[in-house]
């Protein structure tokens, strides 16, 4: 007969994130599923991020490794903090940030009356970041410049990705096609076959096939932050970001960090 | 991305835009950089002229600059930053690709009858100095700023090491007549 082996309970057996749900339920003497536990073991940032327009990619060369380093601009175009939602009257807190500007007329009255009120000119781009409470909240009105973020930092960036429209199965999917001789005929870039034979009888869902691609929210997490110009209005994030030139962008603090266990 | 605030006040005037029906403040300013991709390598070339030295002597608006058909030894490092051990290679300078921060040149030589042909990165870190040791190693000013030909039997040039031998000893004897 097998002996019964029963899981144990140091901190090096658990997952991180289980050891950490334990430890803080244990610290605040919260059981496990009102909503006020699940939000204090939520892990969310501290810091509001920034909307920034991404302007071009440049290499630079790092003294430390000899190596060329491929850099992405990233500028702040009047990134001001239009609004804030706060625990008491919408259940949550986040900072509504604003990038860009929109004359008056342009923007319908109602968000005319919600920018005046909060004393602020229109803006063109507005996103909300979610913090972990109140006590996270800025000012109305706060601009935000490239010293918001340090040299060294991690930033998540997510922006919505370059288009392709409609996108064959060797784009999309990176299946691969077909041969380009030996008689294949009128089939060098499909899918060939899509399923099974009588069972089940049907295409499956999810069948990868052609279809619109790109265009979509991708978040790149953990970009170190290269270099901060605040004469140019800009920082500079090593590696890629998604999305064309001249486009928005949405930078916060990196969240893996938050995920780190401390440094004992 | 940047309306005109100046052509909207005008029209403002004109009446063809009706005036704001809620309170706004003075609109912020916009980033004073345009084209900020091009100010940012513009100011990397800049901080890369006035640390590397490597630097004047592509520049096109230097007019002692070194030209295609010069004799150039290159010694890099090896190993990152914290080694300093180097490697040299010498050649005949076949071409100066300009690309800023990137830069780059084509030095070809004949190492015991193969030809070998090294690129090197004139702003990179691990570059460490370009000798200048023939200012025209072909005898006539070549005619071209990418020496390909020399890629051909007939355009085949000696080694260099005959050449790198005699600026050393130079160099020696002015140092031994400078000490005397």
């Amino acid at each position: 007969m097998l002996p019964f082996l029963r899981p144990s309970f140091s901190p090096f057996s658990l997952s991180h994130g289980l050891f950490r749900t334990l430890t803080t339920c244990a610290a605040s003497k919260l059981p496990l599923d009102t909503p006020e536990a699940v939000h204090k073991r939520r892990l969310l940032r501290t810091r509001p991020g920034a909307i920034l327009f991404k302007k071009g990619m440049t290499s630079v060369w790092d003294e430390s490794t000899h190596q060329q380093v491929p850099v992405t601009v990233l500028q702040f175009d009047r990134v001001q903090v239009v609004g804030l939602k706060t625990e008491k009257r919408d259940g949550y807190s986040a900072v509504q940030m604003g990038a860009g500007l929109r004359l008056p007329h342009n923007v319908s009255r109602a968000l005319q009356g919600h920018f005046s009120a909060n004393g602020v000119y229109p803006k063109r781009y507005v996103k909300e970041f979610q913090v972990k409470d109140d006590s996270c909240l800025p000012k109305v009105g706060t601009v935000l410049t490239p010293e918001y973020f340090q040299v060294g930092q991690h930033v998540d960036v997510k922006a919505l990705t370059k288009g392709k429209g409609t996108a064959g199965v060797m784009k999309r999917w990176g299946l691969s096609g077909g041969n380009d001789s030996h008689g294949a005929s009128k089939s060098h870039r499909s899918a060939g076959g899509t399923g099974q034979a009588k069972i089940p009888a049907r295409v499956l869902p999810g069948k990868k096939m052609s279809g619109h691609m790109g265009h979509q929210f991708r978040t790149v997490q953990n970009m170190l932050v290269w270099a901060v110009h605040p004469e140019h209005d800009c920082i500079l994030v090593k590696g890629a970001v998604p999305g064309p030139v001249e486009g928005v962008v949405y930078v916060s603090d990196s969240i893996i960090q938050l995920y780190k266990r401390p440094s004992a | 991305m940047f309306p005109t605030l100046r052509l909207c006040a005008k029209k403002l005037l004109l009446g063809r835009i009706p005036p704001a029906k809620f309170p706004f403040p003075k609109p912020l300013d916009p980033p004073k950089a345009k084209d900020v991709t091009r100010c940012i390598e513009a100011l990397h070339v800049s901080q890369l002229e006035t640390e590397n030295k490597n630097a004047r002597m592509f520049a096109k608006n230097n007019p002692d600059r070194i030209r295609p058909g010069a004799v150039l030894m290159v010694r890099s490092y090896v190993n990152g930053s914290k080694d300093p051990r180097t490697t040299s290679f010498a050649g005949y300078l076949m071409k100066i690709r300009r690309r800023g921060p990137q830069t780059s040149i084509l030095l070809r030589n004949k190492i015991l009858d193969t030809y070998v042909e090294a690129g090197f990165k004139v702003f990179s870190p691990s570059v460490k100095e370009i000798l200048v040791i023939n200012q025209n190693g072909l005898g006539k000013r070549p005619r071209r700023a990418y020496l390909s030909y020399l890629r051909k039997p007939k355009f085949h040039l000696p080694s260099v090491t005959p050449m790198i031998k005699d600026y050393f000893e130079s160099i020696d004897s002015s140092k031994s007549k400078t000490d005397a």
